[in-house]
């Protein structure tokens, strides 16, 4: 028996895969099965995973008729058949229709993780900034006026800074 | 009881830069300026080492598909001739270039070792984000697939869970991590012996949560499951001694005998062997195991023997290697 993916070499193993709680069988030549295996290593059958995401999304979404990705051309109806957006710009240009699905996928839209170097420090400014003005409200509240008046000084600095 | 569950850890950073198309729209002129860039960090953070560039274009396909087979690089970057493959921190970290994303970053290390490998991908990803990432406040990390947005981390921990296949137990396994944001990805059921009773645990959401979140679940997932196949295999000896260790050992009599054998019966009796080592049945490392697993692989054993090998050439040339390995250690 021919490998039923590749089409060309021998069958030698049966392969079972688990996917959408059905299992699926199919025989494979030794090279296919190696694919699939680096597959389920690198967690690269998410392809499957996004068609389904997509498909769910038809319901309710928004217009996306001739919507144009205007870094790459992308159109998002090329998106939705692909599964894959074309440059960063995409993102932007496909929000509406792009929210849903990552919520979806992910539960809350909202990158909690690592920063870029430089945005790193922004936010640390920012963070800094916002406790110093807490502390100098407080500091307004108990009339300590000198003390509100040398954290005023210092919020000053840091918001010249970060421009 | 040492054991080896837990086979690697595995963190993959997927990354882009926030000047080019992703690769699936980049003509070679842009793939060339990726990798330019790319090599342009890496020459400024000595402390990763030297690094040096190994482009597909380059590789026969034999050699590509053995650098799949080593997990080193994705089947997707052997298929496309732009991508390119580089190595650091002493073989810790390979980062693929030009694959579906710009980059993706990915360290490995043996056993349970999740934060480690984190720590050596950040490494890797602060040098390289030298070249300016496409990133978002509210999307994170921006990559081609949105599945990966957000921190554009998947980690994983490879993990061999003989006794649990064979009592069934690996459904209710993965309908319990699931419930988390985690999959198990593996080839079970009847075929499972196709893959050495090996999983792979790893996160699904990307976006929303941080690494160290992440790598908590996933590293507490692992230890439960873990302990699940500890108590599977103490069931299986309290229930059956004898016919363990016998059926373990039989596997180990074949690997150490036989005259041919095909991938499928090869990876099935290296389950054996390695279940067989961690009940102290047999005096074996790991190591020798896991370089037997690599080399006894089709590409591998084609390049060993400078020649393409049918599959039943394949079959003799993985019986030979096989017992010249385990007899040099037996």
């Amino acid at each position: 028996m021919l490998c039923e993916e590749c089409g060309i070499r021998e069958a030698n193993v049966r392969f079972t895969t688990i996917s959408g709680g059905k299992s699926y069988e199919k025989m494979l030549c030794a090279q296919c099965l190696a694919k699939h295996k680096q597959e389920l290593l690198d967690g690269i059958s998410l392809g499957d995973l996004m068609a389904g995401f997509l498909k769910e999304e038809q319901n309710g979404e928004a217009p996306a008729e001739g919507l144009r990705c205007p870094g790459c051309g992308m159109a998002y109806e090329e998106f939705k058949s692909k599964g894959r957006l074309g440059c960063a710009k995409c993102y932007k240009a496909f929000s509406a229709q792009l929210e849903p699905v990552l919520a979806r996928m992910h539960g809350r839209v909202r990158h909690a993780g690592k920063l870029p170097q430089s945005l790193r420090e922004k936010t640390i400014d920012q963070d800094r900034i916002r406790s110093l003005k807490e502390e100098m409200e407080k500091a307004v509240a108990v009339e300590d006026f000198e003390r509100a008046a040398s954290l005023r000084d210092q919020i000053k600095a840091l918001q010249k800074e970060a421009e | 009881m040492e054991d080896t569950i837990a086979l690697s850890s595995r963190i993959r950073l997927a990354r882009n830069y926030e000047d080019f198309a992703f690769p699936s729209r980049m003509n070679q002129e842009l793939a060339q300026s990726v990798l330019d860039r790319t090599m342009q960090s890496l020459q400024a953070a000595p402390d990763l080492g030297v690094p040096h560039m190994v482009r597909m274009a380059d590789l026969s396909q034999l050699a590509r598909e053995e650098l799949v087979e080593q997990h080193r690089i994705s089947p997707e970057l052997a298929r496309r001739d732009e991508g390119a493959l580089v190595e650091l921190l002493e073989g810790s970290v390979y980062v693929m270039i030009n694959e579906e994303d710009h980059l993706r970053i990915q360290a490995i290390l043996p056993g349970l070792s999740l934060g480690e490998a984190l720590e050596k991908a950040n490494r890797t990803d602060d040098a390289l984000e030298r070249g300016g990432y496409a990133f978002d406040p509210r999307y994170g990390y921006l990559t081609a697939c949105p599945t990966n947005a957000g921190t554009g981390m998947r980690a994983s921990v490879m993990l061999h869970l003989p006794a649990l296949t064979l009592l069934s137990q690996i459904g209710p396994i993965i309908r319990s991590v699931s419930r988390i944001g985690l999959t198990v990805r593996g080839i079970y059921g009847e075929g499972s012996q196709a893959n050495g009773n090996m999983y792979q645990l790893s996160n699904q959401v990307t976006l929303g949560r941080n690494e160290s979140e992440i790598l908590h679940a996933l590293g507490e997932a692992a230890l439960q499951v873990m302990q699940r196949e500890r108590d599977a295999r103490k069931l299986m000896l309290e229930r059956n001694r004898i016919g363990l260790e016998d059926r373990l050992l039989r596997s180990y009599g074949i690997l150490s005998n036989a005259r041919k054998m095909s991938l499928r019966e090869f990876m099935q009796r290296m389950s054996d062997v390695r279940l067989a080592m961690d009940l102290s049945l047999l005096p074996l490392q790991a190591d020798t195991l896991d370089a037997l697993l690599l080399d006894a692989q089709p590409a591998a054993l084609q390049r060993r023997a400078g020649e393409e090998l049918s599959a039943e050439e394949q079959n003799v040339q993985r019986a030979n290697l096989v017992r010249e390995e385990l007899q040099a250690v037996g």
